[in-house]
């Protein structure tokens, strides 16, 4: 308890202003002395837990996906939890996707208590968090008001449900923070958990690709957010986060609500508040909206007087910084724009009749639907083996960025591995067992014989035929060397290897193991190309049908 | 803890005399106050493992002073046992003296008149034309 000097006329006024009326149960709390003025430690040992319990499912994120954690604790579990993702998925695919309805937890959360997820979960908040703690012991400044831009957020949010209405989960979506972040670590930690000599592995090698560009541009990303935050605690969150953006406007009426009886003014909290939603001038006015709930408020408060109550949901005024109010003009301005972007961006898309070598992973659902539903996050990527998976550049057009593309060249599908289905989080890719993998084509090999050097320099070389796991490979057979071990055996003279003769289609699942063999051995293109030619969609019908995936509810 | 102190961030305190906390007013005697270049600015309570305990908030003109600091937790702790310890922060002269002249009574002119080893370095240093 404190006493507080008497206020002048000024400040009485404010501090009538401040008053809000209180609910039965906020009253029964501060009866019973119970305020969420809490500790900062509450939410630091949460934001750690749940950013080691990230960083541990990002690591085990790969095949054969049989760890323990992996077998508790579905890997995709912070992305099941985004509430942004539910609803563009849902709203994309107009059916609730079941696999994304988990996120309903901090839809509910955020409407009653505010953004709690920012504050206490969301493992980039953390890392800004820990980063904004280094900063502050090295006495670098990186308090300060929020820019007047800071509606940056809803803007692009308004742009990404605007696209999701239109069932196309843009590129913006890689603006969501779990999406970011799961990519980052895809792009920065996976190449060194797998066998591979690639450091970027984006389609580099593909014709008019621009892999290496687009995955330097996530980090890129990601190195800007890092030095932007060093001049601004959480400027990302406060700014360009469309997350955020969607919880502060869930939050507006939470429950939870900041008090500060007996305020000082000494400008602490203010300055403490990660997300600036604290007035500098008046620290007893704040912005519900952007108050991520991190109580740093109340541990800072030197007089104990910043609190947490339970509150009414609809106080008659609430005095607010920056009250959050969308200029009419420009998002008229961000409707149109994203409207007429929309046809581009669609236009853009690719399609697997028109483009041969845009290879969806096995049992990726309709390419629209597949493109409704994919959330760029690269999980599947990272869960792959083989590396035959790849987030796509510009190849496949704009609408298809990041999205996941099989690329023969660089792997294979490798026989007994579901890992990426399991590893997505909103089923684009279907979930299925294991033993009904080869159900559905992912496409079809095409041989050349033209490029074969068993046509080209009469050399023995089953390669191919090897490596395929359904024996779709017709063979003329001729001479073999002893064993039919190793490739690149020339042929005695006036006798003709063992060769390929054709793919038979309908034994074909276009796993690319072919192509990736071939690769190895020939100069130049591959004799075997794989295609998305007679690649199989399941439909949402048959696959429940089959029990293949979960449910989906459509309405 | 010396390297834990000198990493530690010291906080700039703002003081108004509206707002300034009473109920530790007379913590410090007035030539303590001048002496030391202090103020006493309210209880904070904090929850450590063998329950709460209340610290006092004190701003220094010279936070980063570690003889100083300790010398007046020393002298807190010899006046009032019941208080765990002391929190410093950073205040502005500018305020100090604000706050001297209106809550204390001690009116800039008259520090003139004092002897400067009664005052804290700042406070001499800001006298000295």
């Amino acid at each position: 308890m404190h006493t507080v000097a008497k206020a002048t006329g000024s400040s009485e006024l404010t501090t009538t202003a401040v008053k809000k009326p209180s609910w039965p149960l906020s009253n029964l709390l501060k009866a019973s002395n119970v305020h969420w003025s809490s500790h900062a430690s509450h939410p630091i040992l949460v934001q750690a837990g749940v950013f080691a319990l990230w960083v541990a499912l990002i690591y085990v994120t790969r095949h054969p996906l049989d760890s323990w954690l992996a077998q508790q604790v579905p890997v995709n579990f912070l992305l099941r939890l985004d509430p942004l993702v539910m609803t563009v998925v849902c709203g994309g695919m107009r059916m609730a996707v079941t696999i994304t309805l988990l996120a309903v937890v901090t839809f509910v959360v955020s409407v009653l208590l505010g953004r709690v997820f920012c504050g206490w979960v969301c493992p980039l908040g953390s890392l800004f968090d820990a980063y904004a703690w280094v900063l502050r012991h090295l006495r670098v400044p990186i308090e300060g008001k929020s820019p007047r831009w800071f509606t940056l957020k809803y803007y692009l949010l308004f742009a990404i449900l605007v696209l999701g209405a239109f069932g196309a989960v843009s590129p913006l979506m890689g603006l969501d923070p779990i999406v970011l972040i799961t990519r980052v670590a895809a792009t920065v930690v996976n190449p060194f958990l797998r066998e591979s000599d690639k450091i970027f592995w984006t389609v580099s090698e593909a014709p008019g690709s621009y892999g290496y560009f687009f995955d330097g541009a996530t980090l890129l990303l990601f190195i800007g957010i890092m030095v932007g935050t060093t001049r601004l605690s959480r400027i990302w969150c406060r700014t360009t986060c469309p997350l955020g953006a969607y919880l502060a406007v869930l939050s507006r009426h939470s429950v939870l609500r900041r008090d500060t009886e007996g305020c000082i003014h000494c400008n602490i909290c203010a300055v403490h508040c990660p997300t600036g939603a604290i007035d500098f001038t008046d620290e007893r006015v704040y912005n519900e909206s952007e108050c991520i709930k991190c109580f740093l408020c109340s541990t800072e408060c030197p007089v104990d007087a910043n609190f947490f109550t339970l509150k009414s949901p609809l106080p008659a005024t609430t005095p607010s910084q920056y009250p959050v109010s969308l200029q009419r003009r420009t998002l008229f301005g961000t409707l149109f724009a994203t409207l007429l972007s929309a046809p581009l961006i669609f236009r853009s898309a690719g399609k697997p009749g028109s483009s041969k070598t845009l290879i969806r992973p096995p049992m990726s659902r309709e390419e629209r639907d597949f493109l409704a539903s994919c959330i760029r996050c690269t999980e599947c990527v990272k869960a792959c083996p083989t590396g035959i998976l790849k987030s796509a550049g510009l190849e496949h057009g704009i609408r298809a960025l990041w999205s996941p593309v099989m690329v023969s060249s660089e792997g294979y599908c490798q026989e007994g591995c579901h890992a990426c289905s399991e590893a997505c989080p909103t089923d684009a890719i279907m979930k299925y067992p294991l033993e009904q993998k080869y159900a559905y084509k992912a496409g079809t090999a095409v041989f050349e014989s033209s490029r074969c050097i068993s046509y080209t320099e009469n050399k023995f070389c089953n390669e191919c035929v090897k490596a395929c796991p359904t024996d779709a490979i017709a063979v003329l057979k001729g001479w073999e060397p002893p064993g039919s071990q190793g490739a690149d055996f020339p042929a005695p003279s006036g006798l003709t290897p063992t060769r390929p003769l054709r793919v038979v289609y309908e034994r074909c699942v276009g796993c690319g193991a072919c192509e990736y063999e071939c690769n190895k051995i020939v100069f130049g293109s591959p004799a075997m190309t794989n295609t998305s030619q007679g690649r199989a969609v399941p439909t949402t019908l048959d696959v429940v049908m089959r029990g293949k995936t979960e449910s989906v509810w459509v309405f | 803890m010396g390297i834990l102190r000198f990493l530690s961030v010291v906080e700039r305190f703002h003081v108004e005399p509206q707002y300034f906390p009473l109920l530790t007013k007379d913590l410090f005697e007035i030539d303590e106050i001048l002496k030391n270049g202090i103020l006493p600015l309210g209880f904070k309570l904090q929850q450590s493992f063998g329950g709460k305990r209340q610290f006092l908030n004190v701003g220094f003109l010279t936070p980063r002073d570690s003889k100083l600091v300790s010398e007046v937790e020393a002298l807190l702790r010899s006046k009032h046992g019941a208080i765990a310890g002391l929190i410093r922060y950073q205040i502005d002269l500018q305020e100090y003296l604000q706050i001297l002249d209106s809550i204390y009574g001690v009116p800039f002119d008259s520090l003139a008149a004092r002897n400067p080893a009664e005052l804290s370095s700042v406070l001499q240093d800001h006298l000295t034309p």
